[in-house]
């Protein structure tokens, strides 16, 4: 069975029966799911498995696909239009997205969110069909040391969330990073700042943070500041798609976010919310407007919003490949297929072939149905905003506690994501980052426990991080990121300089 | 929007009730006692999807043929699984309330937390339903084939062969501390986040060994990705027979991943007794052998007496090694 003859015959079996149906119900509550705070992809997931159970294999995997694609772009509907980020991977889009919104640009940004974040989602599929087998194996060279480097090179990202001052940017995201050591250090099974309480065993859940530290915080200030909330209706039109010329405009965006997401995806233990960061830090890297970064730009939706619909098809390489879940979300697919009495693992493929096909096509229906779907609950989300703002601030935070009970069906995690709104009420009225601080708790968990282990591989010598090309390579770029604005700022200065001094040229 | 599935499933659940009253085996249950009356909750510590909860929602399907009424999985995740024990600990014992128990939840987490109130003792044992056997393995183009020769290479090259597994606490890494001390060698063990990491760090060459339970590796070594050693079982796996058991080399180490069930202290000896011989009986559709084969488990079937005794010996073996660790928190 070729490839094409495969993906023909997946898409048959694709349209059957009531599969359609179960996708466009999949991405539907995907999207509603990934619109309330605290609901994340995976867990939108883990809702909707015992749907499952009383469908058939197939259809169940095409549904949960739709769940999970949905649950990528829904994120983003209130980063843009309440500055509340429905999912951690949609925490970067909200820089601009918010942005575009208060200059009464919301229509276009999220017609930018969802036209992008479907190519970035078809297009990582398509690398998936194409690739899947020999991207197995490349998995396997990205090890402790490349994650390490990877959080890494991720983390100079905090010196562009700085948004006033740079100082208390950098402090923000090592405030983050710190909050990552309390918990059960799984590298010696000893607890760590837990200070007898069982219920910091875990941690601190970086949902439930996220959810304070933005849309809490945010509740706060419409409380405090009830004539600083945009009017979302400006322009009437509730969605307006980018032109041809100005897709041709965002495409080097899209193109980053595309890769970024693949090969972030593909790696292990780093996810859709560290590539969205990075995406939106690269888009400003080559854009030609980077000025307008933070301040209503285009390409900050269209890069994080395309890379974090690209991760799903990174994270499942390894998940057919190898039959290891790349994610938490692709560990349910898995669960669903253990469920049904499918054993994954690199068999998988030549064993079910025809099911990993009909995901394949689902895959990428989900990915187009996100549109019209998309669409439809738009108008819904926009018919929410009409209400009276004091019904608005209490209904947005009942969803948050209910979306960060649901997440993990503890009380602990409403608790500390009314804390986490304190304190980011707080880091807001003194100029602290709270997207820096998210992005230091992302990356926390990855930097310390990977940088651990790869000293475990190495036998203790730090010349692992040298001797490996990805590792290098990364930690190389990461030196020169650090380096290049420094050195360029310095030559431009003096530049400016000599043109003061030297006489005007004609 | 979770409101809105939870009525679903209470939906469901209704209907599946209403259909296991309709007639069946479970007719005669019903006449010969008076429980259970209403459905049981079973309680687990860990998200939806992983495995603990998908061998309760296996479990709790099989029983449906014997049960009059359904068993209902409920998924309280936090805290090592400690988090359910707590809330399971203040439901009414009545056999109506039942909690789901392996190692980590009903033995180590309490003992390394200090929480004798949510260890395994401080409710009723139930059943021990099935185990997951613990596998040695090694790349398929080591020198070392055998571990015997692993042995001898490990001895030569100090701190130089490196196992990996998963999180330290967890019983892959019980599993290699009792075995380097019991065979007298010194490995480096490298801790993940799972056992998925732990498989994917193995495949690319990160580690000489690894160390895992059958259903995460058994694929792999179908696919000639790795080479099985040994396993910690009592007995040779019927998976792979001609693979020695660490016991049989003389290491006395016998851990593997068993499940169980529990119910809240007090739970009347006879209610305890009859859910027993319910899973007993459950085990034998075929819906669990599917379930079973799958994963790749063994049955393991302990009633309420040995499953005790069993418990007991477990605990003193499991405090043995985390005090040479030193976790426990005093």
């Amino acid at each position: 069975m070729t490839v094409l003859e495969g993906l023909g015959a997946g898409f048959m079996s694709a349209f059957e029966g009531a599969r359609f149906l179960a996708m466009v119900a999949g991405v539907a509550w995907g999207v509603i799911g990934g619109a309330i705070p605290g609901i994340s992809g995976a867990v939108a997931m883990a809702l909707a498995l015992p749907f499952t159970f009383a469908l058939d294999a197939t259809t169940a995997l095409c549904m949960l696909a739709g769940v999970w694609a949905g649950a990528n772009y829904g994120g983003s509907i209130p980063a843009i239009l309440m500055r509340i980020p429905g999912t951690p991977a949609s925490a970067a889009c909200l820089m601009d997205g918010y942005e575009l919104t208060r200059q009464g640009r919301a229509a276009k940004a999220l017609g930018v969110s969802l036209v992008c974040g479907t190519i970035g989602g078809v297009a990582s599929i398509v690398v998936l069909i194409a690739m899947v087998l020999p991207l197995g194996e490349v998995v396997l060279h990205f090890g402790s040391p490349e994650t390490f480097a990877l959080a890494v090179f991720a983390l100079t990202l905090l010196a562009g969330l700085a948004e006033a001052s740079f100082l208390k940017g950098l402090a923000s995201g090592l405030f983050g990073l710190l909050l990552t050591t309390v918990g059960l250090d799984s590298l010696t099974g000893s607890l760590r700042f837990t200070f007898g309480r069982t219920e910091l065993m875990t941690g601190v859940d970086v949902v439930a943070a996220m959810v304070g530290l933005f849309a809490v915080s945010e509740m706060f200030h419409r409380i405090a500041h009830p004539e600083d909330v945009p009017d979302v209706m400006v322009g009437r039109a509730y969605t307006a798609f980018p032109t041809l010329a100005e897709l041709r405009e965002l495409w080097p965006a899209t193109l980053i976010g595309t890769i970024v997401g693949l090969i972030v995806g593909v790696m292990p233990g780093a996810g859709a919310t560290a590539s969205s960061f990075v995406a939106y830090n690269e888009a400003r890297r080559w854009s030609k407007h980077p000025e307008l970064f933070g301040k209503g730009s285009m390409e900050g939706v269209a890069a994080p919003e395309t890379a974090n619909n690209a991760v799903q098809g990174g994270d499942l390489v390894p998940t057919l490949a190898l039959g290891i879940p790349g994610s938490n979300s692709a560990a349910i697919m898995l669960a669903a297929l253990i469920l049904h009495g499918i054993q994954p693992g690199p068999f998988l493929l030549s064993k079910h072939g025809q099911l990993v096909y009909t995901l394949f096509a689902g895959l990428l229906i989900v990915n187009v149905l996100m549109i019209p779907v998309g669409l439809v609950i738009l108008r819904l989300c926009l018919l929410a905003l009409r209400l009276a703002p004091p019904v608005l601030v209490a209904a947005v935070l009942a969803l948050c506690v209910i979306g960060t009970y649901a997440s993990e069906l503890t009380i602990v995690n409403p608790w500390t994501m009314l804390v986490f709104g304190i304190l980011g009420y707080g880091m807001r009225l003194s100029g602290f980052s709270a997207a820096a601080m998210v992005l230091g708790m992302v990356l926390g968990v990855m930097a310390e426990s990977e940088l651990r282990r790869s000293l475990i591989i190495s036998h203790g010598s730090w010349t692992i991080f040298l001797t490996r090309p990805i590792t290098a390579a990364l930690l190389f770029l990461t030196v020169g990121v650090l380096v290049y604005p420094v050195v360029f700022g310095v030559l431009r200065r003096r530049r400016a300089r000599r043109a003061v001094t030297a006489p005007p040229i004609a | 929007m979770g409101k809105r599935s939870m009525a679903l499933g209470t939906l469901g659940g209704l209907v599946l009730a209403a259909l296991a009253v309709l007639g069946g085996p479970e007719a005669a249950w019903a006449q010969a006692r008076d429980f259970p009356t209403r459905p049981i909750v079973f309680v687990v510590g860990f998200a939806p999807g992983g495995g603990a909860d998908v061998f309760a929602r296996a479990l709790a399907d099989a029983a449906k043929t014997v049960l009059p009424q359904p068993i209902a999985v409920e998924n309280r995740p936090g805290a090592g699984g400690t988090a359910a024990a707590a809330y399971a600990a203040g439901r009414p014992a009545d056999g109506h309330t039942i909690l789901f128990a392996h190692a980590g939840s009903s033995i180590i987490t309490p003992l390394i937390t200090n929480q004798p109130s949510l260890k395994w003792d401080a409710f009723e044992p139930v059943a021990r339903i099935h185990a997951e056997e613990e596998w040695l393995l090694v790349q398929p183009d080591a020198a070392w084939q055998s571990i015997d020769q692993l042995v001898t290479h490990a001895k030569a090259n100090p701190k130089k062969v490196r196992v990996a597994g998963s999180a330290i606490g967890g019983i892959d890494s019980f599993v290699v501390l009792s075995w380097k001390q019991a065979a007298g060698i010194d490995v480096e063990y490298i801790p993940h986040e799972g056992g998925g990491p732990a498989t994917l760090a193995f495949l690319g060459k990160n580690a000489e060994v690894l160390v895992g339970n059958v259903s995460e590796v058994a694929q792999h070594i179908e696919a000639k990705k790795m080479v099985p050693v040994a396993v910690a079982s009592e007995k040779r796996s019927p998976i792979f027979p001609e693979v020695p058991t660490l016991r049989e080399k003389g290491w006395e180490v016998v851990l593997v991943q068993w499940r169980s069930v529990l119910a809240p202290k007090g739970t009347p000896a006879p209610r305890v007794a009859a859910l027993a011989e319910a899973f007993q009986k459950a085990m034998g559709a075929g819906s669990w052998k599917t379930f079973n084969r799958n994963a790749k488990a063994v049955d393991a079937f302990l009633g309420p007496a040995d499953f005790r005794k069993f418990l007991a010996a477990e605990e003193e073996r499991f405090m043995r090694i985390i005090d040479q660790l030193g976790l426990r928190k005093k």
